[in-house]
């Protein structure tokens, strides 16, 4: 188990290094490909959307206060869009209604 | 490069002096950091939450330096996710790194070192990303002899909230009542992401929630399969749906 999680962390620290150093320090000149740029835009979405849906889908526990906080936060992020605000009611409203 | 003792800052405030361009990037780094603290609270909450030693959270926090990408891996860790698939989401999370650095590098100019280049890439965040980019495009702006130091001071506010926040709330953490569902705490803080990132930008924003819809519903329906791959094959699926949504929308709007 231990094996599994500094693996991962070095795995994600080294490349995350790498990435940073690319441009920086090693190709200064050089320009991202046109297919990786246009991905980019799209990863933080998707990989965000992928942990959000399935966190208030299929975590265990009261589905109904999980898609109720999660359904309100949505409204209340997408109109307000402030993090405490979403973060705090939802947490709130999870944490009364199971 | 030739750094002043300590004591002539007092004396040289001109932009001439890297201590000076070190102050000010520091205080232009520092109003960022109240968006940050609830962040760095959550990632050590939800650190220890996950059963993490200390040692494991702030080895994170140290070598990985990615808010969002350190919460991710608490999440998929706790979820019991094998090393290939926790690994390649967060390396997929933090490619946006390379953009960073590819559009930051020709604004920024030489590092005094390559060793310090090494070094000072370190640093690169959305933070200080964002806060170097909009300094150096102020017509006024004064370091131009030490843009890497100032981007340095950029970051160190962020460096040293994530550091310290994080462990306020790993030691808040264990004090909290276990009836509290901080397990809760983390899908809304991605959820406030996501929204804030799909709202981001004035241009359309249609194929970025294609590949947000396309990407979580995949998540869900995917998840039985064995090792975790349904997560990396939904993140690649709303990526490619994206993109394709994207190339077939332009033809039509483009005047």
């Amino acid at each position: 188990v231990n094996e599994r999680y500094w693996s991962a962390l070095i795995i994600i620290a080294l490349g995350s290094l790498l990435f940073r150093q690319t441009f920086l320090v090693f190709i200064k000149t050089a320009k991202l490909p046109k297919l990786l740029q246009e991905a980019l835009d799209f990863i933080p979405p998707a990989v965000l959307a992928a942990l959000v849906l399935p966190g208030f889908i299929l975590a265990p526990g009261s589905i109904q206060a999980r898609l109720v906080a999660g359904i309100a936060a949505l409204i209340l992020a997408w109109v307000f869009n402030r993090g405490l605000l979403t973060i705090g009611l939802g947490f709130f409203l999870y944490w009364y209604l199971s | 490069m030739n750094l002043p003792s300590p004591d002539d800052r007092f004396e040289d405030h001109s932009p001439e002096n890297p201590w000076t361009a070190l102050k000010n990037g520091f205080i232009a780094g520092t109003p960022l950091l109240l968006g940050l603290i609830p962040f760095a609270l959550i990632y050590g909450a939800s650190a220890k939450n996950a059963n993490l030693s200390f040692f494991q959270t702030f080895s994170m926090s140290i070598c990985i330096f990615a808010g969002s990408a350190q919460l991710v891996f608490v999440e998929l860790w706790k979820e019991g996710v094998y090393l290939i698939p926790l690994g390649l989401t967060g390396l997929v999370l933090n490619l946006r790194l390379l953009i960073y650095g590819a559009s930051l590098a020709p604004r920024l100019g030489r590092f005094p070192s390559f060793g310090q280049g090494l070094f000072f890439s370190y640093f690169l965040t959305d933070e200080s990303y964002a806060v170097s980019m909009s300094q150096f495009s102020r017509p006024n702006f004064a370091f131009t002899r030490f843009k890497p130091v100032f981007y340095l001071g950029t970051a160190l506010p962020t460096w040293l909230c994530w550091q310290s926040v994080g462990l306020v709330g790993y030691l808040a953490g264990s004090i909290l009542p276990p009836n509290i569902p901080l397990a809760m705490a983390v899908p809304l803080v991605f959820l406030s992401l996501l929204v804030s990132i799909l709202k981001s930008q004035n241009k359309n924003n249609s194929p970025r929630i294609v590949a947000a819809l396309t990407a979580g519903l995949a998540a869900v329906l995917l998840k039985p399969l064995p090792m975790n791959l349904g997560l990396i094959i939904a993140i690649f699926l709303g990526v490619f749906l994206g993109i394709l949504y994207k190339r077939r929308l332009k033809p039509k709007a483009a005047p």
